[in-house]
């Protein structure tokens, strides 16, 4: 029983250790837009980093920023000296005309940004490694591309492109905006997006290894596209599409799902 | 018996083509003193090298004294007897203090700006493989000076010992020494080690940098600093314990041109220790940097 006692001590200050060193310090960007009332642009692209975006009831941008690391920490070494650690952690937004541009300098840490945007907003996100890219409540177009980690949009209005190679993309739309066509493509991860149940679309399809589903009534196209092709030299090559065609509520414009092996799941909100 | 015939010819060759290579070598001692005007309290001295050493003392003593040795290398003598010449230390005596430099075919000195370059591109009759050169500079100081700037570019490393002044050093291929300083100060190198000590601690500023090197600076345990540092590959260490980190500067600028405005948070990192009164800036590429007391 002591011993129990002991344990759970120790444990305790482990992680209350724990969480002292993980203290971080937020650096905080505010940015104010050119015209407030009319909706705005985001571009963020980086390679080391995470990136949360939500819409907010607000007319500025707001930038947080903060490394894994935490911003500034002092360690003690062995010889009586203590090591100052602060990131290297540079950021820089542009504004221009409502289109705002958030640029980070050289930084091997990784940095996560959350930033808050208002409503009308569109975005351009895009990451490669140590990340995730999340957005929320935004009305707009959103552009995401992340390489190995997952992409995740809630609550949506408008349109969105997604693609990732080694995780998975999980959108939830609100609404659609009519007559635009949207993108989902992923390489090893499942693809699972939640559409409101009265968009009207053509669905084109393509899923090498894994399954396909969804609770729509999707009319499947029997015919499959054959091409024909006959090269310089002569040679004539034929060869079947393997796209899968369908629509839903009567067809639309094209929404595709592309994936190598994973499933994609279409559902009905 | 061929073959020693050839080896010895071969031998007799190579001590030919070895002879040509030996160089032929000169050192002169040069000795000055220089008077130091005191206008208003207020005096000063400059020192700058180009290849070679410079250290710098203070001494009880009413005026500047030089202490230096020329080394001139050449080929043969007549290469020799032109680096003699051309090379030599020159003092420019002025209202407030005495500028000392080295004088060369490539030296362009401003006396009114008190401005020094050696720009060779500009003197291109002077083909300076004729013969080499260096000259290592002891100067002796006052007590009483109150700015010092010295600087080096090639072959040596630059020490200064026991000034109470401000001080502005400078070195390119060398290292860079200050000891037992009481006084502001600027200390510059490319590739080489900073190290500074203070026996009082400066009160408005004190800039290191370096770009291969490392920075050591020692000051006195009361210290009152605002610190500014900035490194790519190094480490920030010191044994202070009252160290507040201070909120990264936001900088704004606005582009008239394209109607855009950026905003900016820089990767200068800034402590305070104490009260923040002095303002101490290090910078290095790679290097770590040390504050101690």
């Amino acid at each position: 029983m002591k011993n129990l006692k002991l344990i759970i001590v120790a444990l305790l200050s482990i992680i209350m250790i724990g969480a002292i060193g993980q203290e971080s310090q937020k650096q905080q960007l505010i940015v104010p837009l050119t015209n407030p009332d009319k909706p705005g642009t985001l571009e963020l692209g980086g390679i080391n980093c995470s990136i949360f975006v939500s819409g907010y009831n607000g007319k500025e941008v707001i930038v947080d920023a903060h490394t894994n690391n935490g911003i500034s920490k002092i360690t003690t070494t062995g010889n009586g000296m203590k090591k100052i650690t602060t990131s290297s952690m540079s950021i820089e937004v542009e504004e221009r005309d409502n289109k705002v541009e958030v640029s980070s300098g050289i930084n091997n840490e990784g940095i996560i940004f959350e930033i808050k945007v208002p409503f009308n907003f569109s975005l351009e996100l895009s990451t490669v490694n140590n990340g995730e890219i999340k957005v929320e409540n935004v009305n707009g177009e959103i552009n995401a591309s992340n390489i190995n980690g997952p992409i995740t949009i809630h609550n949506v209005n408008g349109l969105v492109s997604a693609s990732t190679i080694n995780d998975d993309i999980k959108i939830t739309f609100d609404k659609v905006t009519p007559d635009s066509p949207m993108a989902f493509s992923t390489l090893n991860g499942d693809i699972d997006i939640t559409f409101p149940a009265n968009i009207k679309a053509n669905l084109k399809i393509k899923n090498d290894r894994g399954d396909t589903y969804t609770d729509f009534d999707v009319v499947l196209s029997k015919d499959r596209k054959v091409n024909n092709e006959t090269s310089k030299k002569g040679v004539y090559k034929v060869s079947v599409d393997e796209w899968i065609y369908g629509k839903i509520n009567g067809g639309g414009p094209e929404y595709s799902f592309k994936n190598f092996n994973g499933d994609i799941t279409i559902r009905k909100k | 018996m061929k073959t020693h015939k050839t080896s010895v010819l071969f031998s007799f060759l190579c001590m030919l083509f070895s002879l040509s290579l030996i160089a032929i070598e000169s050192n002169d001692k040069i000795n000055e003193s220089y008077a130091i005007p005191e206008i208003d309290g207020y005096s000063e001295v400059y020192i700058k090298n180009l290849h070679g050493s410079v250290t710098v003392e203070s001494y009880n003593g009413k005026t500047v004294v030089i202490e230096a040795t020329k080394t001139i290398t050449a080929k043969n003598e007549n290469n020799l007897e032109k680096g003699k010449s051309q090379i030599n230390l020159k003092a420019y005596e002025y209202d407030k203090g005495v500028f000392i430099y080295l004088d060369h075919p490539c030296a362009d000195f401003n006396a009114e700006e008190l401005e020094l370059c050696y720009n060779c591109n500009e003197h291109r009759n002077f083909w300076n493989k004729d013969y080499e050169f260096n000259i290592d500079i002891l100067v002796k100081i006052p007590k009483d000076v109150d700015f010092v700037e010295a600087s080096t570019v090639n072959k040596g490393e630059l020490k200064i010992q026991n000034l109470s002044c401000n001080l502005n050093v400078s070195n390119v291929n060398g290292s860079l020494e200050v000891k037992n300083h009481s006084g502001n100060i600027d200390a510059t190198t490319v590739n080489g080690d900073v190290t500074v000590s203070f026996i009082s601690n400066p009160t408005s500023y004190a800039n290191f940098s370096t770009i291969n090197g490392t920075i050591e600076v020692k000051c006195l345990k009361q210290l009152s600093a605002k610190v500014n540092y900035k490194t790519m590959h190094g480490d920030f260490f010191t044994n202070y314990d009252n160290i507040e980190f201070l909120a990264n500067k936001l900088i704004k600028s606005e582009n008239k041109h394209h109607q855009s405005t950026k905003y900016k948070l820089g990767s200068i990192k800034s402590f305070k220790i104490g009260k923040g009164e002095a303002d101490f800036s290090f910078k290095t590429l790679n290097g770590d940097m040390y504050l101690k007391n």
